[in-house]
C-alpha cells in the first residue's frame, strides 16, 4: 500500500515538474502553464509525502523504497507524457 | 574556433565521457546485467533446478539436521570440506556445499525426510553472481578490472552529469521515441540515466568501495596463523543451531561452517540491512566458545556498504525495484554505447576500427541476453546425469557469447551489421518467448505450480525480454543501419 502511495506522489510531482517547463508543454502542444507557484509546491511536496509514507512504513530502509518509486512513478510519468506527446504531435491519433 | 567551442568544461567532459563511457561501457554493461540478474540468484538457482518444488520453509527437523551432519561427515572423511547452508525464505531447502568456491556442489535435502533430491547439477544463479563479480577472469584478476570499471562508471556518471546539467531539469521526462534515431536514443540515455541515477552511483560507489581491497593495499598486517588442527567428529548440531538462534534470532542463521577445530555458525545475511557475517564459534564437542561481533565505526560502516550492494536483506519488492533499476541502468549504457556508434558511423564506418566497436558492443548489448537465455535452455535440455553438467552449462553460455562476438565480427567487417544486429534480435526473440514452452515440457509437475512462484517469474520476464528483442527487431527494418 505504502509503495504504491509512494508510487502515485511521485509521478503526480513528476507530472506537476513537467507542467512548469516550456519545452515540455511546447511538446505537448501547450502555450502556458497553469498556477506554476502550485505546481512547484506540489512537485515538492510530494516527494516530501513519499519520503514520509515510506519512513513511517519501513524505517530508515525507508530511504531505498523511497528511491525505488521514484524510478518507477518516473517511469510512468514518462510513459504518460510520451503518449500525450505523440499524440499532440498527430492530431489524427486523438481519439 | 573550433577549439573555442570545444575548450569548455562541458566540451573536455562530453569528450571523456564518450570515451570512458564507451570503452569502460563494454565490461560495466556485463557487470551490470549480471548484477541485474543477481538480485535474483537464488530464484534463477531454483528455476535452474525444477527437481526441487517446494515453495515454502518449514521449521528444521530433527530428522534433517541429523541427515545433514552425516553427510557432512562422510564428506570430511573422503577430505571435502563440506558446510551446510540453512533454508531460508528464498531457498526452502537445507544445501550441504563442498567443492571448490568457484565450482562449489550444492547438494539439496529433503526438509521432512532429509534424504537426497538429487537435483539436477548445475551452475545456478551463482553463475551471474560470479560474472558480475569478476567477469570470470579468477577472484583477483577479475575483482580488480571489476573495481576499475566501477570507478570508470562513477567517472562516466559524473561527466555525463555535467553535459546534461544545464538542461537536467527542464528536459526532464522528455522521450520522443519516434524522433530521429540519435534523438530517440538520446533521450533514453538521459530519462534511464536520470531515473535511476540514486541506484546508480549507490551501486556503483558501494561496489567500489565493498571491493577495494581488490585495487588498493591490505595495511592491516599480515595473515593470522592458521589455528592448530584438530580431529574431531561432527557433534549433535541440534543443540548448535538453538544456541544460535538464541544469539541471532529464530531463522537467522545461515550457514554453519566445519573449521579445523569446531564448528562455527554465521548469522544470515538476510537477517538485517547491515550485511554483518557476524559468527559464533562452537568447540568439537559442541560448546560455546565465544561470539565474534563486528561492531565498530569502521565495519559497520562497511556492512552499511554491503548491505546496500548485496541486497540480501530486501523483501521481494524492493528486490524487483533493484531488478527494474537494473534493467534501467541496462537500457542507459546500452544506449550511451548505440549513441557512441551513430555518432561516428556516419564518417568512420568505413574504417576498421569502427567494425571493431560496433562488433565489440554488439556483443555486449545481444551477447549478453543471448548467451544468458541459451545457458537456461542448455540447463533444461542437457540430460540431468550429464558428465560434467555445470561445466557444459558454462561452456554453452560462452560458446552462445562466441557466436554472438563472430556474427558480429563477419557482419561489421563485411559491412552488413544490420543483417547480424537483426539476426541476433530474432534469435534473442525466439528464445525468451518459446521458454515458458520449454519450462512446460521439462519441469516435472509443473501444472501444480501455476501461481507466482520462481518458475512464472523467471518465464514472464523471458518471454517479456523476448517481446522486447522482437520489437527493436520490428524498429529496425531491413535497409536502416542501427
Amino acid at each position: 500500500m505504502t509503495i504504491a502511495l509512494s508510487i502515485l506522489l511521485w509521478t503526480l510531482a513528476f507530472l506537476a515538474h513537467t507542467q512548469r517547463q516550456p519545452r515540455i508543454l511546447r511538446l505537448l502542444g501547450q502555450h502556458k502553464a497553469f498556477a506554476p507557484g502550485i505546481l512547484l509546491l506540489v512537485s515538492i511536496l510530494l516527494p516530501a509525502a513519499a519520503l514520509g509514507a515510506c519512513l513511517a512504513a519501513y524505517g530508515g530502509v525507508g530511504l531505498e523504497y523511497w528511491i525505488g518509486t521514484m524510478t518507477l512513478g518516473g517511469v510512468i510519468a514518462a510513459m504518460g507524457l510520451t503518449v500525450q506527446a505523440s499524440r499532440s504531435e498527430h492530431p489524427s491519433k486523438q481519439p | 574556433m573550433t577549439r573555442v567551442a570545444t575548450d569548455t568544461l562541458r566540451g573536455r567532459m562530453g569528450w571523456l565521457h564518450r570515451w570512458v563511457g564507451f570503452l569502460g561501457g563494454l565490461v560495466i554493461l556485463v557487470i551490470f546485467a549480471g548484477g541485474t540478474l543477481t538480485s535474483f540468484d537464488t530464484e534463477i538457482g531454483r528455476w535452474m533446478q525444477p527437481e526441487i518444488q517446494r515453495t515454502t520453509r518449514i521449521p528444521l527437523s530433527d530428522t534433517l539436521v541429523e541427515a545433514a551432519r552425516a553427510r557432512v561427515e562422510t564428506l570430511r572423511q573422503q577430505g571435502q570440506n563440506a558446510s551446510i547452508d540453512l533454508p531460508t525464505e528464498r531457498d526452502p531447502v537445507l544445501r550441504i556445499r563442498y567443492g571448490k568456491a568457484d565450482a562449489a556442489v550444492k547438494e539439496a535435502l529433503d526438509p521432512e525426510t532429509g534424504d537426497a533430491l538429487h537435483a539436477r547439477q548445475t551452475v545456478g544463479g551463482q553463475f551471474f553472481y560470479d560474472l558480475h563479480f569478476t567477469l570470470d577472469l579468477g577472484h583477483d584478476l577479475g575483482r580488480q578490472v571489476v573495481d576499475c570499471a566501477g570507478i570508470a562508471l562513477l567517472v562516466a556518471i559524473g561527466s555525463g552529469l555535467v553535459i546534461h546539467l544545464r538542461s537536467l531539469f527542464s528536459d526532464l521526462l522528455i522521450f520522443r521515441p519516434f524522433a530521429a534515431r540519435p534523438r530517440a536514443w538520446m533521450d533514453l540515455h538521459v530519462l534511464s540515466g536520470i531515473l535511476v541515477l540514486p541506484f546508480l552511483i549507490s551501486t556503483a560507489y558501494t561496489g567500489v568501495v565493498a571491493h577495494s581491497g581488490a585495487i588498493l593495499p591490505d595495511l592491516r598486517g599480515g595473515h593470522q596463523p592458521p589455528e592448530k588442527a584438530v580431529s574431531y567428529d561432527i557433534p549433535d548440531l541440534r543443540p548448535i543451531l538453538a544456541q544460535a538462534e538464541r544469539i541471532y534470532g529464530p531463522g537467522h542463521v545461515g550457514s554453519l561452517l566445519f573449521g579445523r577445530n569446531g564448528v562455527t555458525a554465521t548469522r544470515a545475511d538476510s537477517a538485517t540491512f547491515l550485511l554483518m557475517r557476524d559468527e559464533a564459534d562452537f568447540s568439537p564437542t559442541g560448546e560455546l566458545r565465544r561470539t565474534v561481533h563486528h561492531g565498530d565505526a569502521v565495519s559497520i560502516s562497511q556492512q552499511a556498504f554491503r548491505g546496500v550492494h548485496f541486497a540480501r536483506w530486501v523483501p521481494l519488492p524492493l528486490r524487483w525495484m533493484y531488478f527494474g533499476s537494473g534493467l534501467a541502468g541496462a537500457g542507459l549504457m546500452t544506449s550511451g554505447l548505440i549513441l557512441f556508434l551513430l555518432r561516428y558511423r556516419r564518417t568512420k564506418e568505413k574504417d576498421a576500427l569502427f567494425a571493431v566497436a560496433e562488433t565489440l558492443a554488439m556483443t555486449v548489448i545481444l551477447g549478453f541476453p543471448a548467451s544468458a537465455l541459451f545457458l537456461l535452455w542448455m540447463n533444461r535440455l542437457l540430460p540431468i546425469d550429464f558428465p560434467m553438467r555445470s561445466l557444459w552449462e558454462w561452456r554453452s553460455f560462452f560458446a552462445m557469447a562466441v557466436t554472438v562476438f563472430t556474427g558480429a565480427l563477419i557482419g561489421s567487417f563485411r559491412r552488413k551489421s544490420l543483417f547480424a544486429w537483426r539476426g541476433f534480435l530474432a534469435w534473442i526473440g525466439c528464445l525468451g518467448l518459446a521458454l515458458p514452452l520449454l519450462d512446460s515440457l521439462t519441469r516435472p509437475g509443473w501444472t501444480a505450480h501455476l501461481g507466482a512462484n520462481v518458475f512464472v517469474a523467471v518465464d514472464v520476464v523471458a518471454a517479456l525480454a523476448g517481446v522486447a528483442a522482437l520489437y527493436a527487431w520490428t524498429r529496425l527494418p531491413p535497409g536502416r543501419q542501427a
